[in-house]
């Protein structure tokens, strides 16, 4: 087994005066199997318990994976560096999600004493800047995953150092550093070829050169998520390779249905696509990506404003799988389109999740050919002023389960039971 | 069905801080009254700069953000280090949604201090958002009091610029002049108009004042016209008034020009058509408009017993009789014109009050427990007499009541309230009243 070599000594000097018969009858490293599928609070209180159990709670061995999101408000600079000094090489995974005291010099101190770390979470550490990442890239080699989201901080120089050191990389959050540009993005992908994800939502400054340089240097791609980056064209889109599985344009309205082609072409396996706000989108587009896009799970196409009823009868026809669509603000869908998706063989099995909130042409009519779609959980009617109560009652009535949705003010129950109260004071017997 | 609900909740609140979002130019919020919700529709309505919640989702909407801010961002349980910027905006977003449906709620007010100390959230984002209160609750405290607070830090925050408080001024005025407005005897708006004024008295740097104190003083003439029931705005007009005692010799000037009347004019008029009968000395008006402002004075209040030697300001004691007496001939027109409002003359009172003040002061009397007490001169430690202290004897007083002013206000309000009493206001019987038992004008009811 494997504790650290350094508390040998103090081990066997502690269990020598244990007189418990627990800890006489279990060698030490069952004990030490057995804490190690202990939670990280469970293995605190077990820290208390004697000497002996100290050493063997805080092993560095039962410390491979913490995640201290529940504890974000407590955490400062010195229990990362007491973290990582237990842990050591031990430590793969470290969440500290939310943890907004931690500075540059703890993370130093970390990257240092665990070298082996594998996946590091520092969502909205905000205090954190580029030294963090150098340091990372300096000692932590192993570096598979990386989550930089809202770190606003953190700059090109990070990635560079990132690319540099970590070529073991595979995901790469980075949304909202809104300093990173192409350049920064370019580094990582000439850097680190095994990428398979990469989110940078709210990132102004990534343009089509770094979308291209990564569908480039890194065939292993299957994420990209560029929500919001504006500037990212048909050019770089039409340029991902055949890996893709997710793909999230949102809000890149320069996108036409020239993207779609290409993405419908080199993309077959794409399950989730993401297109808000693309308005220049139309059902042409639509047409050849449900012709070869056989796989898809969910799709988000609000205000993507052109669309007709002709796309859904594409997606019905082609993607059998349809799962999740939201079509909010698409203000041409009738109840034809919704009755042709009712129809498709999606409907039956998948079809969870319907989005059809701000659809001001879709009337009760539609809600009635949904009836048949028995997996329907959830669907949203906000705005659809068309739509009546009475509706939404008869749709209940056929899919007991489902979550509807609307601007109906929810009816208010009866009050019941409150009359029944006995009016006399229950802890007295006078009455 | 609960989720269901929660979900439309979760919605207006969104639909709702979509709306603030745009919050500078936002003038109003309103509940509008809709019971039942036909149609499928959104409840939040945003037209013109202006937002409306219709009525029919506030106890959803407010039971359920009320009751997760409650919850979750106001226990004081075990962990009492409880970092608020964890989610800010989710308390933020909770916390506008609640205030604007019921702003009473002092501890919300004090969780947005908090965030406001955190720089969490923006100082003039929340002075729009106390406006938008305010259009829909002028009468609310709360918020008044949280814009005190707002501005306090604000000025003592030197980076201010100079054209930025020209802007709050004036915004801050203008709401004021809205919530009173919209709610007739809102002490609250009047309060905070005055608490405003006594702020910039106390910054002073980059500019001056005193032209505030005239505009005011114009303004509130011109509102107190029109609002003669609100007691609130008389009181502020009362303020007004004291704050052109302050005015200097410059500003005077530019004061009188901006009346569009001659103050001294109207004076003298009162002064000369109620002159005592067997005084002396006769004047016509045309003989007292060229006296000095001194001569005047002198001739008013003739008699000085003064034991020091101090010299007194005449020049201001006759501005403020001249600002009071135009004050109480702008009363007796509103009295006239408007009956039986009790406000009217109430605000005469004052008037009256600040009148005989003068007369006191010019002699160095003060009133305490209902009799007159010598008083130690203000500008000098003169003070041989305050050892006694003694009530002043009668004819020690007589000098009060055998002065010329005296007498001319005497008869001014003896005929006023006989006419007055010829309309049957009933206030009128109560108004002598109060001369004789409150002033003390019935001790010389021998001289008429």
């Amino acid at each position: 087994m494997t504790y650290s070599g350094r508390n040998k000594f103090e081990i066997a000097r502690f269990s020598g005066e244990d007189e418990n018969h627990i800890n006489r009858k279990l060698p030490k490293e069952l004990l030490l199997r057995i804490l190690s599928y202990l939670d990280v609070v469970s293995l605190c209180r077990c820290a208390q318990v004697s000497k002996l159990w100290n050493i063997l709670a805080l092993d560095g061995s039962n410390w491979q994976r913490i995640d201290l999101f529940d504890f974000q408000r407590d955490v400062e600079g010195p229990v990362i560096e007491n973290i990582s000094r237990r842990c050591g090489g031990f430590l793969r995974q470290l969440s500290l999600r939310g943890c907004e005291s931690i500075a540059d010099g703890s993370m130093k101190t970390l990257a240092q004493s665990c070298p082996n770390i594998e996946d590091l979470n520092l969502n909205k550490c905000k205090k954190l800047t580029d030294q963090t990442c150098q340091a990372l890239g300096r000692r932590c080699n192993k570096l598979q995953r990386i989550n930089l989201d809202s770190c606003p901080s953190i700059t090109d120089i990070s990635l560079k150092a990132l690319a540099d050191g970590c070529p073991l990389l595979t995901h790469v959050n980075v949304s909202w550093c809104q300093s990173i540009t192409d350049n920064g993005v370019e580094a990582l992908a000439r850097g680190c070829p095994k990428l398979k994800s990469f989110i940078c939502r709210g990132c102004k400054n990534v343009n089509d050169k770094a979308v291209s340089s990564l569908a480039t240097h890194c065939p292993d791609l299957e994420v990209l998520n560029v929500q919001g980056c504006d500037n990212v064209s048909d050019e770089s889109i039409s340029k991902l390779g055949g890996g893709m599985r997710r793909l999230c344009v949102s809000g890149c309205a320069r996108l036409t249905d020239a993207a779609l082609a290409a993405v419908a072409a080199r993309c077959p396996a794409l399950a989730t696509l993401e297109l808000a706000q693309c308005s220049q989108l139309t059902d042409a587009g639509f047409q050849a990506l449900a012709r070869n896009c056989r796989m898809l799970e969910r799709m988000d196409l609000e205000e993507c404003v052109l669309i007709t009823d002709t796309t859904l009868v594409h997606l019905s026809m082609g993607c059998p799988r349809l799962e999740k669509l939201t079509l909010s603000h698409c203000e041409l869908i009738t109840d034809y389109g919704i009755k042709q998706l009712s129809m498709s063989p999606c409907a039956a099995e998948h079809l969870t999740v319907l989005g059809l909130d701000n659809c001001p042409l879709v009337t009760d009519g539609a809600l009635e050919h949904l009836t048949s779609c028995h997996n329907l959980q959830l669907i949203e009617l906000y705005d659809c002023q068309m739509v009546t109560r009475n509706a939404i009652r008869k749709l209940r009535s056929h899919l007991p389960n489902i979550k509807v949705h609307a601007y109906f003010a929810p009816v208010t129950p009866p009050v019941a039971g409150g009359g029944a109260r006995p009016r006399y004071c229950r802890c007295c017997n006078i009455i | 069905m609960e989720e269901d609900k929660f979900a439309l909740v979760e919605r207006i609140i969104k639909d709702i801080h979509l709306v603030l979002s745009k919050i500078a130019e936002l003038r109003a919020f309103d509940i509008v009254p809709v019971d039942t919700n036909i149609r499928n529709k959104s409840p939040v309505l945003h037209l013109e700069n202006c937002l409306g919640l219709e009525s029919w989702c506030i106890k959803h909407v407010y039971m359920y953000s009320y009751s997760e801010i409650m919850d979750k961002y106001c226990t004081k349980g075990r962990r009492k280090t409880f970092n608020v910027s964890l989610n800010s905006e989710r308390l933020i977003k909770l916390l506008n949604v609640t205030l604007l449906l019921n702003p009473e709620l002092s501890l919300f007010w004090n969780k947005r201090r908090m965030l406001v100390l955190e720089c969490l959230l923006d100082k003039i984002y929340e002075l729009h958002f106390t406006r938008l209160i305010l259009s829909r609750k002028p009468k609310c405290n709360d918020a008044f009091a949280y814009r005190r607070w707002l501005l306090d830090i604000m000025f003592k925050d030197d980076s201010l610029q100079n054209n930025n408080i020209q802007d709050i001024i004036n915004e801050e005025l203008n709401i004021c002049t809205l919530a009173s407005d919209k709610n007739p005897n809102n002490y609250h708006s009047w309060n905070h108009r005055i608490w405003f004024l006594n702020k910039l008295k106390t910054l002073e740097k980059q500019f001056n004042v005193h032209y505030h104190y005239i505009k005011e003083y114009n303004f509130s003439e011109q509102w107190v016209a029109k609002n003669v029931s609100d007691y609130s705005c008389f009181h502020y007009r009362q303020f007004c008034i004291k704050n052109i005692y302050l005015l200097n010799d410059d500003l005077w000037i530019k004061f009188t020009k901006s009346v569009n009347l001659d103050l001294r004019k109207t004076f003298v008029r009162i002064l000369a058509a109620n002159f005592p009968k067997d005084s002396t000395i006769q004047v016509s008006e045309d003989d007292l408009l060229t006296y000095s402002e001194n001569n005047l004075v002198n001739l008013l209040l003739f008699h000085s017993v003064k034991k020091c030697y101090c010299i007194l300001d005449n020049v201001l004691v006759c501005r403020k009789l001249e600002t009071l007496f135009h004050e109480l001939e702008v009363n007796n027109e509103l009295i006239r014109f408007y009956k039986h409002h009790e406000t009217l003359w109430y605000h005469r009172r004052f008037i009256i009050h600040e009148i005989v003040r003068i007369i006191y002061d010019h002699f160095c009397l003060t009133k305490s427990n209902g009799s007159l007490i010598r008083n130690t001169c203000k500008k000098c430690t003169y003070d041989d007499e305050r050892q006694k202290q003694a009530k002043m004897v009668r004819y020690d007083s007589n000098c009060i009541y055998s002065c010329v002013l005296f007498n001319v206000l005497l008869t001014h309000e003896r005929k006023f309230v006989e006419e007055m009493r010829m309309n049957f206001d009933n206030y009128a019987d109560r108004h002598e009243k109060y001369l004789k038992f409150v002033e003390g004008f019935n001790n010389s009811s021998k001289c008429l």
